[in-house]
């Protein structure tokens, strides 16, 4: 797995940091073309999903902590490659991540919510879109601006193949997936912890 | 149908007949509790007739103490955080008041997070469920690939 990730070790942090600071309506940066050339897809082929439901989400998910070699192995470059370069850019001290992998097909979503729960120590959240064999429809990462008494959405970031997404966890970090309407949307997705 | 994890759970179909709904709608949206639509009820027959239903389905001397419509869209919901609990054990009764069927949509009762009564969108059906202080309530999500649905519930409560 040594090497996947290094195209980060080129980033530009400076400017990265800038991005970050001046995001809106909260803290994130979208970083194209993250990864190349890699078929995570086919490392990921070994890892079971299921369906997961509740009131604010459907999908399919690998478990919390992965079953297999290829996605516990990815997981760990993923925090070893990007943890230091991260904190540095956010100004937030992390270390470690968890990863999960995802698919959400026509009818899934996740509503609108922040990722911040207490005890959790969630720093960070992120999302790594995968190539697909058909591009979803829908399915776009939407961030809200929380005013009192009011919600309002503020941004819309499409799930491109290799785009990666990372965002603040606070009270405040309020988004959502919005609904597939066709095709496939295949992510990496968790959070960074101090 | 008759669910375990409440003294009383039960579908009542074709409880009442459909209607001509002249109301105002106005829209909620603080989104990370829901999505929805609501107006006041001006329909005294209708909450009568709701009110026996109860009282059949329970055996309690029952009388309304509040109620609203509800009407979902395409991507609407409400989360079961936006619930209320309740400590006196009312009854609530839902009345659906829907055009027509739309699939998934459906009210999911819940015990300590887990759903143990489902009342799927029936129009003319209507749901009698005993509240407490462990029972929390969503609307599930509309889905968007049912361009055009509508979903419209009477949400009432009668202690």
């Amino acid at each position: 797995m040594a090497g996947v990730f290094d195209r980060a070790l080129r980033w530009d942090e400076d400017a990265l940091a800038r991005a970050w600071r001046a995001a809106q309506p909260f803290p994130h940066v979208v970083i194209d073309d993250f990864v190349a050339s890699v078929d995570l897809v086919e490392l990921l082929e070994a890892e079971p999903v299921e369906q997961y439901q509740a009131d604010i989400y459907i999908f399919d998910a690998s478990a919390p902590e992965p079953a297999s070699e290829e996605l516990r192995g990815l997981r760990d470059a993923f925090a070893r490659t990007l943890a230091p370069l991260l904190s540095r850019i956010t100004g937030k001290p992390v270390a470690r991540a968890d990863m999960r992998a995802f698919a959400y097909r026509p009818g899934h979503y996740l509503l609108p919510h922040a990722d911040h729960q207490d005890g959790l120590e969630r720093r960070l959240a992120f999302a790594y879109y995968l190539p697909t064999p058909e591009p979803p429809q829908g399915g776009e990462l939407e961030l809200f601006r929380c005013t009192p008494g009011a919600t309002e959405s503020a941004l819309v970031i499409e799930p491109r193949a290799h785009r990666l997404v990372v965002f603040d966890v606070s009270d405040v970090s309020l988004h959502q997936v919005r609904e597939v309407l066709g095709g496939l949307r295949l992510s990496l997705a968790g959070w960074f912890y101090p | 149908m008759i669910a375990i994890g409440a003294r009383t759970a039960v579908i009542v179909p074709d409880a009442i007949a459909p209607r001509d709904l002249a109301v105002t709608f106005a829209r909620y949206a603080l989104l990370d509790r829901g999505s929805y639509e609501h107006a006041a009820v001006d329909d005294p027959a209708l909450i009568a007739r709701l009110a026996q239903l109860a009282r059949d389905a329970t055996g309690r001397a029952l009388a309304v103490s509040e109620a609203r419509l509800v009407r979902l869209v395409p991507g609407d919901y409400l989360l079961a955080h936006h619930d209320r609990v309740h400590e006196d054990f009312p009854i609530e009764v839902i009345a659906d008041l829907s055009p027509a069927p739309v699939p998934g949509a459906e009210v999911h009762y819940r015990r300590r997070g887990q759903v143990f009564f489902r009342f799927p969108c029936t129009p003319g059906a209507a749901s009698i469920v005993e509240r407490g202080p462990t029972v929390t309530c969503n609307h599930t999500y509309v889905s968007k690939l049912h361009a055009g649905a509508q979903v419209v519930r009477l949400v009432a409560l009668f202690r």
